[in-house]
């Protein structure tokens, strides 16, 4: 006789609540999904804001939390548009494949930061060239430790693969439903990894910018056609053969589903996208972020077997940030250890300084502006004493379908001049050496005309 | 090739669109891009896959974001159309100073713009999918179901045209002589074995 499941609660400072099935906390007590426990979600960020201690295994909780708010939102039938292909794909709320494809998203949202390295990105570049966390998250969902889980749990566990992390990753096609599944996760608007994490990372630094009205904004959810179109230029001198062609392409615009918004959650749309850019300038962004990130890189290459990580599911769930701070409080006290300086930089506060920041000025007299300063500080001073790093967002997602109270579906963009005009948020800065700080200052602000011209 | 020569070569197809009658949208950029990089052979540095209903690339709107980041395009609203990509601040200079490979390629960019710059959205989405399933291998009707099963809600009228036009462009591509030797050796394989 088949047991009866309990539900596990588990209190989370972000979400109130965040409830589990029994069988889907084999999930969270398996060593893949524990090992999150030990990932720090921000890298080295509680050097700069000492409340950043948070890790990758509630954040992965909360996106599943999120993430099931959305899908009982956009698939209750009430949320449903009436268009014939929204409708197909749409899951009817209590049948066999709406449950189905519910437990899938969930534990796809749960499982879809297993690959992060130790430190989150800030290791990424240090695994062999082709491979990116997401891959090995794929690897660990369909390998043998999670096998049982996923047929205890009446799952595919390639469904969960492919949607947790996403389209571009997945070696399997998605379908279009499962995209959907997979943007609700992972999209780049409203997707519940960004919703959580932005929550989350503000909560813990301990600064506002993060926090907007999620609430509002999962409540106005929808599937939706992508309003990427112009209606076709009419001539009523054309033929009937013509019309016909017409009254086609006008009832054919773009069908392609995507995740957008009931107009009333507009506000709160601006609100998150505001939200992220705030963070990504005053936090994400820290200049002494960045460059803690640049040390943290420098040990690992020295550290690591040939200076790149294990990206085999076996290795990788071996390797943490406790492994690594151990390393590093080593090598931190013994000169002679590998990895020393670096480990000084971080450990000892010895980090270098930001010097040099790309700006719209430079770039106006000269569009490598960046490169040519970097490579003139590098050349008086030494490679070894200079780092730069560039940083941009690589998806904004302030583009998505809007569905107006007269059943039109427009761009947001078109409705929204705040959404129009949020910058995309990126960065180059250069550091170097906190004993050569002054003196580099001193001589590049009497180079830098010669530099640039 | 260095993110501004592709950032350039990127500018210029859209603004070549809008030069043709397009609002430049994402659609355009995306569909006007995997003609380039397919069917021309141009180099552009994405790849492209099937995603919802037809060919996209990631890596294309990445770049996009990454233009605007940098000042070399930016969106405008233009009601009731879609938003349009129009050159930013620092557009002038990326195309005075890095358009070795548009210039390269201003004849496959010219012939895209002319081919594509009129359609609408659907339009460009079906033609985009007759493109797709033709890299696919297969040829002649069974192109139609094939862009059926991707785009299921598209009529057999409409699907046919658009194989149809597709073929039209590929013709003419061939005439000017702007597909790779080897793309069309294996097309021709195709189509008789």
């Amino acid at each position: 006789m088949k047991r009866a499941l309990t539900v596990s609660e588990l209190r989370d400072p972000i979400h109130g609540f965040v409830k589990l099935d029994s069988d889907e906390v084999r999930v969270v007590n398996s060593p893949e999904f524990q090992r999150l426990r030990s990932i720090h979600q921000l890298a080295l960020t509680y050097n700069v804001y000492p409340g950043a201690t948070h890790k990758r295994f509630e954040h992965c909780l909360g996106v599943m939390e999120v993430a099931s708010r959305i899908y009982d939102v956009v698939t209750d039938d009430r949320h449903v548009l009436d268009d014939k292909e929204i409708r197909a794909i749409i899951p009817k709320v209590g049948a066999f494949d709406w449950n189905y494809w519910r437990r899938v998203l969930r534990m796809a949202a749960l499982c879809h930061d297993l690959g992060h390295l130790p430190f989150s990105h800030a290791a990424e570049d240090l695994l062999p060239d082709g491979i990116a966390h997401e891959n090995i998250s794929y690897a660990i969902i369909l390998g043998q430790g999670m096998a049982e889980v996923w047929k205890d749990l009446k799952v595919q566990a390639t469904d969960v693969a492919k949607i947790a992390v996403g389209p571009k990753y997945s070696p399997e096609a998605l379908g279009v439903w499962e995209s959907i599944l997979s943007e609700i996760i992972i999209g780049d608007t409203f997707g519940a990894d960004r919703i959580d994490y932005l929550l989350r990372d503000s909560y813990h630094a301990g600064v506002q910018y993060g926090r907007f009205d999620h609430y509002r904004l999962i409540d106005t959810i929808r599937v939706l056609p992508k309003a990427d179109s112009k209606p076709p230029d009419e001539n009523p001198a054309q033929t009937a053969f013509e019309f016909k062609e017409l009254a086609a392409a006008k009832a054919d615009a773009s069908k392609e589903p995507t995740l957008g918004i009931e107009h009333g959650g507009l506000q709160s749309s601006e609100a998150l996208l505001w939200a992220r850019y705030f963070m990504w300038t005053q936090v994400y962004l820290h200049h002494v972020r960045q460059v803690y990130d640049l040390h943290l890189a420098d040990f690992l290459k020295t550290w690591l077997p040939n200076g790149k990580f294990d990206p085999a599911p076996t290795g990788h769930i071996r390797m943490t940030d406790n492994e690594v701070n151990s390393a590093m409080a080593s090598a931190c006290r013994d000169e002679k250890a590998a990895g020393h300086s670096a480990a000084k930089c971080v450990l000892g506060r010895r980090h270098f300084r930001r010097i040099y920041e790309e700006n719209p000025k430079d770039r106006s007299s000269n569009l490598q502006s960046f490169d040519l300063i970097r490579a003139a500080l590098e050349k008086k001073y030494g490679a070894e004493r200079v780092k730069w790093k560039r940083i941009a967002q690589k998806r904004q997602g302030k583009q998505f379908p809007v569905l107006m109270s007269s059943g039109d579906v427009e761009n947001s963009i078109n409705l929204s001049e705040t959404l129009e005009n949020i910058p995309v948020v990126s960065n180059a800065t250069v550091f170097v050496d906190p004993d050569i700080r002054d003196e580099a200052i001193s001589w590049l602000s009497t180079q830098k005309r010669a530099i640039l011209t | 090739m260095s993110n501004l020569d592709q950032s350039c070569l990127i500018l210029n197809l859209a603004l070549a669109l809008k030069e043709n009658g397009s609002w430049a949208g994402e659609t355009h950029i995306q569909k006007g891009g995997y003609f380039l990089n397919t069917l021309l052979g141009v180099p552009t540095g994405v790849s492209f896959m099937l995603y919802k209903h037809g060919p996209f690339s990631f890596e294309l709107r990445e770049l996009l974001t990454d233009m605007e980041a940098l000042g070399f395009i930016k969106w405008n609203s233009i009601p009731p159309f879609g938003p349009s990509i129009s050159e930013g601040p620092f557009g002038n200079q990326l195309r005075a100073k890095f358009s070795t490979l548009s210039d390269q390629y201003h004849r496959h960019i010219d012939f895209v713009a002319r081919h594509l710059g009129k359609r609408n959205v659907a339009s460009l989405e079906r033609i985009a999918t007759a493109l797709y399933v033709s890299e696919e291998g297969l040829v002649g009707p069974s192109r139609v179901a094939r862009l059926i099963d991707l785009k299921p809600h598209v009529d057999v009228f409409l699907a046919e045209k658009a194989v149809e036009e597709f073929d039209q462009i590929r013709s003419e591509a061939e005439k000017e002589q702007l597909i790779p030797a080897l793309s069309s050796s294996i097309r021709e394989t195709t189509q008789t074995g």
